[in-house]
């Protein structure tokens, strides 16, 4: 209990620190507030951003692209991963493209993409779902290949079917390592929507950065980042406790290891 | 828990003649087993001892109709093992349990993979659990579990199924030899209690010895029969049948046969 208490309580107390820091060191040194404003302009900027409502559509566009790609990316790494570790032949056919497009930095594809869909939403889904499905489907293809093959003998000596051990052994072996894929690509997913808005775009919280430099104004800038940041930290929560649903026997271990340590 | 299906008094008969098993690898054919011949009568216990290499593993593929041997018949019941029939459990060196599931779902799975009715598997399985001592962990998950009472989780499954035959390959390798020699006593009860035949892959001589009406001994690769040794050691067997000097002649014969061999490592 006291463990619990302590493990929300100093990261607050560090944050805190942080902040009252962060507020002095620019009067300590000097430091102009168009270069770095105080966590207090900070604050003023998301309240009135927020409040005043004037954020919220920035926001929304960034969540849509990001989710929609997200979905879309991840989705279709797993069917792909799905259909290369169970065929070898599908694998040799595939496999160029997929060896040639993950070695491709995907952020240099970005200026093409905008010009094949546009300024508006769809080319951001298209480049974060081309981000977000490498690492979902890489884990995915390893988790599948990593089953237990006295697993899958046992359930052939029983005369299951391909389908039948595909989803009873080896999916659920490979739930944990696909999961790791998946809290991999949700941070990509993020960086995806905002390099993609950097680019071209009339919305969004990348927008938000990209205008908010024309006229030095910083304060919103960071408003902009901390907001993408709150994104990223609850984005990568969620899929955690999904994962901790679904993948619960890996979790029962985990659990184990943080009590033994306490 | 004695019971046989279909009213054949043969059924858990298991008859290997002249098997070959070969492989072939990138260095070209590669023999894993050469002419094996080896019975298992109905409800007999029969151990296969070897070196690693001998193509223990390959034999335990071939008679659950895993693998489709070169040449020669493997025939259990009297039916020609064509591919998987479904009659044979299985018990693996390591107890390959599902840890997303419970104990009891987990020795479950023969029943529900076979389409066999649920509600009788349940009850057996849960039977077979009260036999090897974990009907208090049924809803359990295997992590929750010691080593050993996984392996004795993978050994209700092996029989849920009320299968003709069962098949060890090492059940007992990756426990600790104190849980290896209590498992080693506990199995030959559960044996004398199912009656079921089991073909018993080890390669611990006083296991062998100790559990076996006959031990068949593999050479190594290509596997081939060096002998067929008879344990000739009443039942039932416990601590003071190790102490036995048949005991002991029996485990020295054969570690002389691996000796001449010299190739035991």
């Amino acid at each position: 209990m006291r463990a619990r208490l302590l493990d929300i309580a100093l990261p607050i107390v560090s944050i805190c620190l942080f902040l009252v820091f962060w507020h002095n060191a620019l009067r300590w040194f000097a430091v102009p507030a168009y270069l770095l404003p105080s966590p207090l302009d900070v604050g003023k900027t998301l309240w009135i951003g927020y409040v005043g409502g004037r954020f919220w559509p920035h926001l929304g566009i960034t969540l849509y692209q990001m989710s929609v790609g997200y979905l879309i990316g991840c989705g279709s790494a797993l069917v792909v991963g799905a259909v290369i570790a169970e065929s070898r032949i599908l694998e040799r056919l595939i496999n160029p493209y997929i060896v040639g497009l993950q070695s491709m930095p995907k952020v240099a594809l970005a200026p093409l993409i905008i010009v094949w869909f546009g300024f508006g939403a769809a080319s951001k889904i298209v480049l974060v779902a081309l981000i977000c499905f490498f690492p979902t489907f890489v884990n995915c293809v390893a988790g599948l290949r990593a089953t237990n093959p006295d697993l899958v003998d046992l359930y052939r000596a029983f005369r299951a079917s391909r389908l039948t051990i595909f989803l009873n052994v080896k999916l659920p072996t490979a739930a944990g390592s696909i999961f790791a894929g998946l809290q991999i690509s949700v941070v990509l997913a993020l960086i995806g929507a905002v390099v993609g808005e950097f680019i071209a775009a009339r919305q969004g919280l990348g927008f938000l950065i990209q205008s908010s430099t024309v006229n030095f104004d910083v304060a919103t800038m960071f408003a902009a980042i901390f907001s993408l940041a709150f994104i990223g930290v609850v984005a990568t929560a969620i899929i955690r406790m999904i994962e901790g649903r679904v993948v619960f026997w890996e979790g029962r271990r985990r659990a184990v290891t943080v009590s033994e340590a306490s | 828990m004695r019971d046989r299906t279909d009213g054949n008094l043969e059924a858990g008969r298991l008859e290997i003649s002249d098997l070959v098993v070969t492989y072939t690898t990138s260095r070209g054919p590669l023999t894993a087993l050469d002419r094996v011949e080896l019975t298992v009568g109905q409800g007999e216990f029969v151990a296969v001892l070897g070196p690693s290499g001998c193509g223990k593993s390959t034999l335990l593929r071939i008679v659950s109709g895993l693998l489709a041997p070169s040449a020669g018949t493997v025939a259990l019941g009297g039916q020609p093992v064509a591919g998987p029939r479904g009659d044979v459990g299985i018990v693996f060196q390591q107890a390959t349990l599902l840890p997303w599931k419970t104990v009891l779902d987990n020795v479950l799975v023969p029943i529900r993979t076979l389409g066999r009715p649920l509600k009788e598997g349940r009850e057996r399985a849960l039977a077979l659990l009260d036999m090897v001592g974990l009907s208090k962990f049924a809803k359990h998950y295997p992590n929750e579990l010691s080593g050993g009472m996984q392996q004795r989780v993978g050994i209700a499954r092996g029989l849920v199924h009320d299968p003709s035959l069962l098949l060890m390959d090492e059940p007992f390798g990756a426990l600790d030899a104190m849980t290896r020699e209590r498992m080693t006593f506990e199995l030959q009860d559960l044996w004398s209690k199912t009656g079921k035949s089991v073909l018993f892959i080890t390669h611990s001589i006083p296991e062998a010895v100790f559990l076996a009406k006959r031990v068949v001994v593999l050479s190594p690769r290509p596997g081939k029969v060096l002998e067929i040794l008879d344990v000739d050691l009443p039942r039932p067997r416990n601590l003071e049948t190790m102490a036995l000097p048949a005991f002991a002649a029996y485990c020295n014969h054969l570690r002389a046969l691996f000796g001449s061999l010299s190739t035991l490592d």
